[in-house]
C-alpha cells in the first residue's frame, strides 16, 4: 500500500536526504531487562508489534522526487526487521554497542528504518535497544512501543492473544487527514511568525562562530535537578493560574533567556503530542508537532502576568499543526533559535514484562539537532532538566557555559516558586559564581594611574624634551623635527595664540593639513591653557562655523580663511617668547574635544578633561612598550580621537612620529619607501586593516613592525587567522574598543593564540572599569548581553553645552567613588567565557562604515531639509553608506547637498530612488526589502581598448562591483573609496609587479588616466634598466 | 520603561544626571527634588544645569 507522508514526515524526509550522515533524528529505545528472558517469545513478540503497527513495516520509495510511504501487508514474511541477538563481552561492552547503535544515521532509502537489538550481558540481564528513524515515531510512539511489546511478550509467555484495543487508525490515514489540516493553518503561522526577533541566544549559542566544532568527549547536554520543594510550589503555581506545569516551565525558560538577552519578544519552539483525538492515542508514527510560542516580555511584567500571556499563547499555539517552516521565508534557527519540551510520558512500562523487570540503561546519545534543545521531565518528586547543545557557539568551553545556563535556571526556578509576583527584571537568575565573576570582570577604576593623578600628557611630553632634546620628534616626508625644535616651535605659536587673545580655557580650532605645524598646533594650544578642537582640512565651512560657534571658540589655526567673526591664527605665526612660557595644563582642565554625529541631527561636540587622556596614555605607553627609537606612523585624520593614541604616547615615550602628508590611503607607499622599513608600530582602523590583510602579500611590511593595534570596528576571525599565518607571534595584533566619550578606548585585547569564533574586545584598561547591563541597570554576568557601561579615569567631562544629552549619557557610578559618573555608550556586548568582552553591535540605530561612527539620524535629517526629499533612510551595505529616498530631488543633488554641511563620511555614496519605503507588518522600514544599491558605468560608455586600460577595468571590475566599465569612468564615482585604493594597487602590483602608488590612484581617477600612469611607470622602468637588461627583457618577451 | 518615574540627581560637583525614584542614589549622589519621566526629568536638566563646568574648576574660568 502506498500512501503520501504527512508534512512533517516529509520535511524529515528532505533533511536526511540533504544530508544522509545526520544521525540526530534517530530516536532510542534502551531498557535493561533483567530476569529470565524467553528469546523466542520476544522474536514472537516484535512480530505481532510490526504485524499491529504499520509503521514498522514501512519504507519509503522516491518517484520523481515526492517521497511515498510504502507500507507491505500485515503479516507478509520479510516486512519488518527481526530482533538481532547480540552477545556482549560485558557492561562496559554493551555500553559500546547500545551507544553505537543509538548514535548511528538511518538511510531511508534502505527499507524500513527501524533495528531492534537485544544485547545480553549474562544470562539473566540483557538490554533492549530499539532504534528508529523519527519518521516513523515520535517520543510517544517509543513508550507506546515499550507498553505493546510488554503486552505481546507477556501473552506469548502465558499462551494467550495480547491484550490490546484495535487500532482504528493507522499513520497513512493520518497523513492524509493531516496534510490537509496543515494547510489551513499556514496563514496563523505566517502571520504569528511574521518578523522575528534576533535569534540570539546565552553565549551566542546557536551563533554561525567559525570554527564551531564540539569536541567529541565533551558531554553534548548537561542535567540538573529542581528538587521536589521547588517542583511542588511550581505545580501548585500552575494549579492555582489553572494552567499546566509546561506553561508554567516556557514562562520561565523565556525570562531566563531574556534575562540573557536583552530581547522582550522571544521565539521558542516546543513539541506537541498531536494525539488529542482518542483514536490517534495509542498510533506508532510521527504525530508530533513542532510549534513555536512567541513570549511577549513587554514593559517588565510580573512573572504571574507574563504566566497569563504564555497560558494564552500556549492555547493558541499549541493547538495548530506544525510551523511550516519552508513557508515562512526565514530560516528555522531564525524561527526557533532553542526549543523547550516537557516530557510528561512516563518512562518506563506501564504494563507488565512478563515477570522482568525493567530499569535504566545508558544510552550514550550524543546528538544534537538545535543550537540550544532543553527537555524537562518529572522524576521522583523532582524536575529534571536536560540541556543539550551544539557546540554552535564556537567556543571551547561551551559545556562549562551550558552547565552554568542550567544552574542559572535553577536559581530563576526558585526565585520564582518563591516570589511569583515579582517582576520578571528582579527574579533571581544569576548565581553566587557570577556575582563574583561580574565583580572579577570589571576592572578597577580605582588603579593608580601611571605616572600619578597630577599628571598631564603637555607634562609628559615636557619631559621628553628635557631628557632627548636632540631625539628627531616628527618626520614628514623629508623634514625631521628634534624634539627641541618642536617645543621651540609649539612656545612661538603659543605665545602668538596668548597675543592674539587666546585665554586658559578658552577652546581653538585647528584645521591643518597632515604636518609638523598640525602637530605643534595641538601642543601650542595645550601651552596657552586651551583645549584643541580638531578638525579635517577640507571641512565644509558650514559644519567648521558650526563647530567652532558651539564650542565657543573664538580663534583658529589655520590657513584657510576663517568663518565670519573668528580670528585665524597662522600656524607659523611667532609671538613675544616671554609669553611663550611652560604649558599650565592642570588635570581637570578640558584637553581637547572632539565632535561626533548627533542622532538628532546635530553634532556634539565631546569635552575631554587631561586627566582623562593623560591616563589613557600613560597606560598606552607602558602596554604598546613605547621607547626611543620606535617609529609610530600617524595614520588616523586629527578630527578623530584615535589621533591621541598615535601621537602622544610617542612623544611621551621619546620616540618618533611618522606623518603621511600624502593622506592616511598613502601608508602603503610609505612603507615602501626608504625608511617605510623602520616603522615599528601601527595604529590602523579595523576595515583598513582587513584591506591590507586581503593584500598581505603585496604589502612592503616593515621588518622592524613589532605591534599594530587595530579598532574602530568588529574584527574579522578570517583576517586574523591570515595575520597570524603571516606573522605568527611575530608581531603582536592588540584589538582595541573604546568610544570618544571614554577617552580614546576603553578595553584592549591581544589577538593572541588562533582565536575561536568572534575575535574578542577585550578587557578593561588600567584605572578603567566595564559594566554590562540590563534594561533594569543590573550588571550581568558571562554570557548575558548587556549594554557596555565604561566607569573610571577615561570618562570624559561630557558633551559641551548639551546638557540634557550629558545627563543622559554620563550616569551615576554606583560602583566608583562617591560623586563619580559612568558613560553608558549604547553598545551591546557580552563576556565569554574566557572573560573577555565580545561587541556585539549597537543598542541603537548607530553605524560604522569604515570606521565611522555615523548616526544615521543626522543625514536623514539632513536629507528630509532638502525640499526634494519625501523620506529618507540611511544604511550601510558593503562598506558604503546607502541612502535610499523617496521625492523628486536625485541622488546627485542630495550629495552636493549634504556635502555643504557634513563631513566627507557623512555623506551617503550610494543612492537608491523609491516610490516609497517598504515596511514591516510592525511599520519599521523592513531592510530585507531594500534593494541593494545598482551602481553603473556612466552613459557615455567607451570599452577600454589598450592592455593597460583593459588590466584596471578587470581590477576595478572586480573590487567596485560593476559589470562593463569604461574608460571614462571615474574610480570615485563608482564608489571607490581609500581602501580600495590600496587594493587597486596591491593587484596592480600582483598582476604586472609594477609598483603604482596609492596616491597615483587617487590623481588619475578615470580608467584612461590610470592606464596612461600605468604606461608611463613602465616606459620610466625601461628607461632605469641598463640596455642589457632591457635587451634581455625584450629577447625574454620575443620567445 | 521610559515611563517610569526618574529623579533629577547633583553630585558635589554640580554635575547632573538622572536615577531611578525607587531606588537609593548612590553615594555623592543627591535629588534636587525633581522627579518625572526620564524625558521630563531631561527637559528639568536642560534648563537648569546652565554651567556645565566642574564646581571646582570654575573660579579659573574655564
Amino acid at each position: 500500500m502506498r500512501a503520501p507522508l504527512s508534512p512533517v514526515q516529509e520535511r524529515l524526509w528532505l533533511l536526511q536526504r540533504l544530508d544522509p550522515r545526520d544521525a540526530s533524528y534517530t530516536m532510542y529505545l534502551v531498557h535493561r531487562l533483567r530476569g529470565p528472558l524467553d528469546s523466542g517469545a520476544l522474536d514472537g513478540a516484535f512480530a505481532d508489534l510490526a504485524a499491529r503497527h504499520e509503521s514498522l513495516r514501512t519504507r519509503f520509495e522516491e518517484e520523481d522526487g515526492v517521497p511515498w510511504a510504502v507500507a507491505e501487508p500485515a503479516g507478509a514474511p520479510g516486512s519488518a526487521p527481526g530482533v538481532e541477538w547480540i552477545e556482549a563481552d560485558d557492561e562496559e561492552h554493551a555500553r559500546r554497542i547500545v551507544a553505537e547503535r543509538v548514535n548511528a544515521p538511518f538511510d531511508l532509502a534502505e527499507g524500513v528504518p527501524l533495528r531492534v537489538a537485544v544485547v545480553a550481558i549474562g544470562p539473566q540481564d540483557h538490554v533492549l535497544c530499539v532504534t528508529m528513524h523519527h519518521i516513523i515515531g515520535d517520543g510517544w510512539s517509543l513508550q507506546i512501543l515499550l507498553d505493546d511489546l510488554a503486552e505481546c511478550y507477556t501473552a506469548r509467555l502465558d499462551g494467550r492473544a495480547p491484550n490490546l484495543p484495535p487500532l482504528p487508525v493507522q499513520p497513512s490515514d493520518y497523513a492524509r487527514w493531516q496534510r490537509r489540516r496543515a494547510e489551513r493553518a499556514v496563514p496563523y503561522w505566517q502571520e504569528r511568525l511574521a518578523d522575528p526577533p534576533p535569534p540570539d541566544l546565552p553565549y551566542g549559542i546557536g551563533g554561525d562562530a567559525p570554527g564551531g566544532v564540539r569536541d567529541a568527549d565533551e558531554p553534548a547536554y548537561q542535567i540538573v535537578r529542581a528538587g521536589r520543594e521547588i517542583a511542588d510550589e511550581l505545580s501548585r503555581l500552575a494549579r492555582e493560574h489553572r494552567t499546566t506545569l509546561f506553561t508554567v516551565l516556557m514562562a520561565a525558560y523565556q525570562v531566563l533567556l531574556h534575562r540573557h538577552t536583552g530581547h522582550t519578544d522571544v521565539l521558542v519552539g516546543t513539541a506537541v503530542a498531536g494525539r488529542e483525538r482518542v483514536e490517534l492515542e495509542p498510533i506508532v508514527g510521527y504525530l508530533s508537532q513542532t510549534v513555536v510560542l512567541r513570549g511577549d516580555l513587554e514593559g517588565d511584567p510580573s512573572f504571574l502576568e507574563l504566566l497569563g500571556r504564555t497560558r494564552q499563547e500556549a492555547l493558541t499555539a499549541m493547538s495548530r499543526p506544525q510551523v511550516p517552516f519552508e513557508r515562512i521565508g526565514h530560516p528555522v534557527e531564525a524561527l526557533m533559535p532553542s526549543m523547550f519540551i516537557l516530557h510528561t510520558q512516563p518512562s518506563g512500562p506501564t504494563r507488565s514484562f512478563g515477570g522482568l523487570s525493567v530499569g535504566p540503561f545508558p544510552h550514550g546519545y550524543n546528538q544534537v539537532k538545535l543550537g540550544l534543545y532543553v527537555e524537562a521531565w518529572m522524576d521522583g518528586g523532582e524536575i529534571a532538566l536536560s540541556f543539550s547543545h551544539d557546540g554552535s557557539s564556537g567556543s571551547p568551553h561551551e559545556a562549562r557555559s551550558v552547565r552554568r545556563l542550567a544552574d542559572r535556571f535553577l536559581v530563576l526556578l526558585g526565585s520564582i516558586a518563591a516570589e511569583p509576583h515579582r517582576r520578571i527584571s528582579e527574579l533571581r537568575v544569576w548565581t553566587a559564581d557570577d556575582e563574583a565573576d561580574i565583580r572579577a570582570l570589571a576592572g578597577d577604576g580605582a588603579d593608580a594611574v601611571p605616572g600619578g593623578t597630577g599628571a598631564t600628557v603637555p607634562g609628559m611630553v615636557a619631559e621628553t624634551v628635557r631628557r632627548t632634546p636632540d631625539a628627531v620628534a616628527v618626520t614628514c616626508g623629508e623634514t625631521e623635527v628634534t624634539y627641541a625644535e618642536l617645543d621651540r616651535r609649539a612656545a612661538r605659536l603659543a605665545a602668538a595664540l596668548r597675543a592674539r587673545g587666546v585665554r586658559p580655557g578658552d577652546v581653538v580650532g585647528v584645521c591643518l593639513p597632515r604636518s609638523v605645524e598640525a602637530i605643534t598646533a595641538l601642543l601650542a594650544v595645550w601651552r596657552a591653557g586651551a583645549a584643541y578642537l580638531p578638525f579635517e582640512p577640507d571641512e565644509p565651512d558650514e559644519r567648521l562655523a558650526f563647530a567652532l560657534a558651539d564650542a565657543g571658540a573664538t580663534h583658529v589655526i589655520t590657513t584657510r580663511t576663517p568663518p565670519a567673526g573668528l580670528t585665524a591664527v597662522d600656524p607659523l605665526a611667532g609671538g613675544d617668547d616671554a609669553l611663550g612660557g611652560p604649558g599650565e595644563a592642570r588635570p581637570d582642565d578640558v584637553a581637547y574635544v572632539i565632535f561626533t554625529s548627533g542622532s538628532t541631527g546635530k553634532p556634539k561636540g565631546v569635552a575631554v578633561e587631561h586627566r582623562a587622556i593623560a591616563a589613557r596614555v600613560a597606560w598606552m605607553r607602558g602596554e604598546y612598550g613605547l621607547a626611543p627609537g620606535d617609529r609610530v606612523v600617524q595614520f588616523a585624520s586629527l578630527s578623530f580621537d584615535t589621533h591621541l593614541e598615535e601621537v602622544f604616547p610617542t612623544l611621551a615615550a621619546g620616540a618618533t612620529l611618522v606623518l603621511l602628508p600624502g593622506g592616511a590611503a598613502t601608508l602603503p607607499d610609505l612603507l615602501a619607501a626608504p625608511g617605510g622599513e623602520r616603522v615599528t608600530v601601527l595604529d590602523l582602523p579595523t576595515a583598513y586593516w582587513h584591506h591590507l590583510v586581503e593584500e598581505i602579500d603585496q604589502i612592503a611590511w616593515p621588518p622592524a613592525l613589532r605591534l599594530v593595534i587595530i579598532g574602530g570596528e568588529q574584527a574579522s576571525g578570517g583576517a586574523v587567522a591570515r595575520w597570524r599565518d603571516r606573522f605568527g607571534d611575530g608581531v603582536r595584533l592588540l584589538n582595541t574598543y573604546g568610544p570618544t566619550e571614554a577617552a580614546v578606548i576603553a578595553t584592549a585585547a591581544d589577538l593572541g593564540a588562533a582565536p575561536y569564533g568572534r575575535p574578542p574586545i577585550g578587557r578593561p584598561l588600567g584605572a578603567t572599569t566595564v559594566h554590562l547591563l540590563d534594561a533594569a541597570g543590573a550588571p550581568v554576568p558571562k554570557g548575558a548581553i548587556g549594554e557596555l557601561v565604561i566607569g573610571g579615569a577615561g570618562v570624559a567631562r561630557g558633551y559641551l553645552r548639551r546638557p540634557a544629552l550629558t545627563a543622559a549619557a554620563f550616569v551615576p557610578d554606583p560602583l566608583g567613588p562617591p560623586g563619580s559618573r559612568r558613560y553608558r555608550t549604547g553598545d551591546r556586548a557580552r563576556w565569554n567565557e574566557g572573560g573577555e568582552l565580545e561587541f556585539l553591535g549597537r543598542a541603537d540605530g548607530q553605524l560604522k562604515v569604515r570606521g565611522f561612527r555615523i548616526e544615521p539620524g543626522e543625514v536623514e535629517a539632513r536629507l528630509l531639509d532638502h525640499p526634494g526629499v519625501g523620506q529618507a533612510f540611511v544604511t550601510v551595505h558593503a562598506e558604503e553608506l546607502v541612502a535610499y529616498v523617496t521625492g523628486t530631488a536625485t541622488g546627485e543633488e542630495l550629495a552636493a547637498h549634504l556635502a555643504r554641511t557634513l563631513p566627507r563620511h557623512l555623506v551617503p555614496t550610494a543612492w537608491v530612488v523609491l516610490d516609497s519605503l517598504p515596511l514591516t507588518s510592525r511599520g519599521k522600514v523592513d531592510r530585507a526589502a531594500l534593494p541593494a544599491p545598482v551602481r553603473a558605468s556612466s552613459a557615455g560608455h567607451v570599452p577600454p581598448s589598450t592592455d593597460a586600460e583593459v588590466l584596471v577595468a578587470e581590477i576595478w571590475a572586480e573590487l567596485l562591483g560593476v559589470d562593463s566599465i569604461g574608460v571614462n569612468d571615474d574610480f570615485f564615482t563608482l564608489g571607490g573609496h581609500s581602501l580600495l585604493a590600496t587594493r587597486i594597487a596591491a593587484r596592480l602590483r600582483r598582476a604586472i609587479g609594477l609598483d603604482v602608488p596609492v596616491r597615483t590612484i587617487f590623481e588619475r581617477r578615470t580608467v584612461a588616466e590610470l592606464a596612461v600612469a600605468i604606461e608611463d611607470l613602465l616606459v620610466a622602468e625601461l628607461e632605469e634598466m641598463s640596455e642589457e637588461e632591457a635587451e634581455r627583457l625584450l629577447a625574454s618577451a620575443e620567445r | 520603561m521610559t515611563d517610569i518615574p526618574m529623579l533629577v540627581v547633583v553630585n558635589d560637583e554640580e554635575q547632573y544626571s538622572i536615577w531611578w525614584s525607587d531606588r537609593e542614589p548612590p553615594a555623592g549622589w543627591r535629588p534636587t527634588g525633581f522627579t518625572g519621566t526620564r524625558q521630563e526629568c531631561l527637559d528639568h536638566i536642560e534648563t537648569v544645569w546652565t554651567d556645565m563646568r566642574p564646581l571646582s574648576t570654575r573660579d579659573r574660568g574655564r
